[in-house]
């Protein structure tokens, strides 16, 4: 996957964090990207 | 998000169950309620607010917490207790949502206290873990009042106090605020891998020396010391030879000595051996000389006593008893037969009888026989000298032999000897003391240097150890900056991308409602979303007089919030799933007494809005509001699935009864309020009257 795809697919990603975890809070939903940011970039 | 169901279950006023039914019919989406005013209107609006996102409060009504039927709840008995359900389905993104909230009230001294509350949520019949959250995922509690509200309280929208509601409004429906929630979630991300990269940097400290540096160092250092072992190995081996080659020599210098002495024996014994063989060839010489003859002799006298023999068995010569022997015998007493006999008894008479028959002619053998006797013993004396020689000679010859093997071992051992050691003993053993001493000293310059290349082989070890550590860190160093890079890279594409759609969104929106606004109030005003997301009403060179005029006011909100919906589910409509659009969404409005401050004119320009504002209008009005559809029904007509009336059971009629409580449809006249025992509200389909 191309880096644009996949950044896209990330974006798409944080956009179902945001909608699907509104009871976390702030801190939590910033962990949450985060570690997505950790799956689309592994070692 | 359309709405299609709300059932409640002795919600407030609604006594048992009410089904109240909202789905568009036919593209028909509009749903009318007709009530009088304390029947049931708000109630209803407020119960699909309380269904979707709970509380201990419901909005939109005064009294607090009356849950419960009136009726219902004062047959409760003391700290009796009875459940209150309302559930709403509702369908989004084609997925049937059914949400149901319970609460059980209790009769505690005459008031109702909330005991226990609980919400379920299916999405197409699948329990939902965390069911909150999926409401919320669907319509964010901050937006609620954009969809379901008083229609008196929007006015607050066109209220320049206000303007921060029409900023999170137009951001949380146009999904803004999740672009931009989205943005700061990335660039948080990224300054906490920024904060990652640092510590590890911290950790792995200012070293003087790098340690590859440091590696390379050692290896240079545990190079040269292995050539030194190897190089005093070499030496050692060597110093081990050159003393066991001395010792060899001194060994062998020992054997000669030895040697010597036996040789120096053997020599005096092949002196002897030589002298005493001297002497016996002297003898034997000197007795040849006088003797010689005899030995010549022999064969002479063996042949003639071969001959004398030879001639006595032919007869030649003369046989018989020798006349000597017989006198022997007779001189011994000792006959022929060997009987020992006395003289004159009868064995001496026979031998004398012998003697005087015996002929003298025997005395020729008799010498015969004498020089054979002679010869014989002189044979012997030869014999014996011959055999003297022969040991002697025999002695020599091995005396020489041993000799010889004497001088070969010498020779073997002077081979031994090297030459290029002194070969006198005395600095044979001086030189091997100095090659052991030279060979200790080489064994412990070696061990000192194993020493050192031990704990060179250590420092490797742990350098490795600390690099093969700074690789891991290098290698998660690499992985924060590639983490950082494609926050970096996702910021950039997301600020360029909320950026122009935001100013799209914005300047779309200030468009459509400045166009609405002025097909409607066709007047030298000017309705406008500003930069900052502020709805701003300019007339002239007056900036902002949004809010000045009531009924204006609330038509701009309506305007305002109708735009944005038609927005958000065009954009939703757009949405393209595979582009990082979060979309929009499809939004119901639920309005109650959307009239209460306009005039004929402007309810009918307020009617066209709300019809067309959402994709699903519930609009709750009074019947005087409705006015038998004298004013609204001509616009409404073709988009009216649903009409319901509620209807108030009371014991006491209200005074107006005969006027105001009655709603005509189809030319009957409805009765909206009933004589009753019992107090609640009766829910209605107009068809099925």
């Amino acid at each position: 996957m191309e880096v644009k795809d996949k950044i896209k697919e990330f974006i798409k990603e944080v956009y179902k964090i945001i909608d699907n975890n509104q009871n976390l809070s702030e801190n939590n939903k910033k962990e949450l990207v985060k570690k997505e940011v950790e799956r689309k970039v592994l070692k | 998000m359309i709405l299609k169901r709300l059932v409640l279950n002795n919600f407030r006023q609604f006594k048992g169950r009410t089904v109240i039914d909202f789905s568009p019919i036919d593209g028909k989406h509009v749903t009318f309620v007709y009530a009088s005013n304390g029947v049931g209107k708000t109630t209803l609006l407020s119960s699909i607010v309380w269904c979707l996102y709970g509380g201990d409060k419901l909005e939109y009504i005064d009294q607090k917490s009356l849950f419960l039927n009136k009726s219902l709840f004062q047959e409760l008995s003391d700290f009796g207790e009875m459940t209150i359900e309302a559930t709403l389905i509702f369908e989004d993104r084609e997925k049937q949502y059914t949400v149901k909230r319970t609460i059980v009230i209790q009769n505690v001294d005459n008031k109702q206290k909330i005991t226990d509350q609980n919400l379920e949520v299916q999405i197409n019949n699948e329990t939902q873990y965390n069911p909150q959250d999926r409401i919320n995922s669907v319509l964010s509690p901050a937006m609620k009042e954009y969809f379901f509200f008083e229609g008196e309280g929007v006015q607050k929208f066109a209220d320049e106090s206000n303007y921060k509601k029409v900023q999170d409004g137009i951001k949380n429906i146009m999904k803004i605020d999740t672009r931009e929630k989205a943005l700061s979630y990335i660039e948080s991300a990224r300054s906490k891998f920024a904060k990652e990269l640092k510590e590890i940097n911290a950790e792995q400290g200012n070293a003087d020396i790098l340690p590859e540096e440091e590696k390379e160092l050692l290896i240079e250092k545990q190079k040269d010391i292995k050539h030194n072992i190897e190089k005093l190995n070499k030496d050692i081996e060597t110093f081990d030879d050159i003393i066991k080659k001395i010792e060899i020599n001194l060994l062998s210098i020992e054997e000669i000595k030895i040697l010597s002495k036996e040789r120096e024996s053997l020599l005096q014994d092949i002196e002897k051996a030589k002298e005493k063989r001297k002497n016996l060839q002297a003898q034997q010489k000197d007795k040849i000389a006088k003797e010689a003859y005899l030995a010549l002799s022999n064969d002479v006298l063996t042949i003639s006593k071969n001959i004398i023999d030879e001639k006595r068995e032919t007869g030649i010569l003369p046989v018989g008893i020798r006349k000597k022997f017989v006198e022997e015998l007779i001189n011994s007493h000792m006959c022929i037969c060997g009987t020992t006999f006395d003289s004159g008894d009868k064995h001496h008479n026979k031998l004398l009888n012998i003697i005087e028959s015996v002929s003298d002619e025997s005395a020729i053998e008799d010498i015969l026989n004498e020089l054979s006797y002679f010869i014989e013993a002189k044979k012997d004396i030869t014999s014996k000298y011959s055999l003297e020689y022969k040991t002697l000679s025999d002695e020599l010859t091995n005396t020489n032999e041993k000799l010889n093997s004497l001088e070969q071992k010498f020779s073997t051992l002077e081979d031994n000897i090297e030459d290029e050691f002194p070969q006198n003993e005395e600095n044979l053993i001086s030189r091997k003391k100095q090659t052991i001493n030279d060979r200790d000293n080489s064994i412990k310059t070696k061990e000192r240097f194993s020493i050192e290349l031990e704990e060179i082989e250590k420092k490797l070890k742990e350098i490795e150890t600390l690099i093969n550590k700074y690789e891991t860190q290098n290698e998660a160093i690499n992985l924060v900056r590639d983490r950082i890079a494609f926050c970096s890279e996702a910021v950039e594409v997301l600020s360029k991308e909320n950026a122009k759609i935001i100013e799209q969104i914005r300047c779309d929106l200030s468009k459509k409602i400045n166009d609405k606004f002025q097909t409607i109030l066709h007047a030298q005003k000017n309705a406008k979303i500003d930069d900052d997301f502020r709805l701003i009403i300019t007339e002239g060179d007056n900036e902002n007089i949004s809010g000045k005029s009531g009924g204006e006011g609330q038509l701009i909100s309506l305007l305002f919030i109708s735009t944005l919906i038609d927005m958000a589910r065009n954009r939703e409509k757009e949405r393209n799933t595979s582009d990082i659009d979060p979309g929009a969404g499809i939004y119901p409005i639920v309005i109650d007494a959307p009239y209460g401050k306009f005039d004929t004119v402007y309810k009918q320009y307020i009617s066209e809005v709300v019809r067309d504002m959402a994709p699903q209008v519930i609009i709750l009005l009074t019947q005087e509001q409705w006015n038998d559809g004298k004013d609204l029904y001509p616009i409404f007509k073709d988009d009216i699935a649903h009409q319901y009336v509620l209807i108030a059971h009371r014991p006491k009629l209200s005074h107006s009864f005969s006027k105001t409580n009655r709603i005509n449809y189809n030319g009957q006249s409805i009765d909206m309020e009933i004589l009753d025992d019992d107090e609640y509200t009766e829910i209605k389909n107009m068809k099925d009257i």
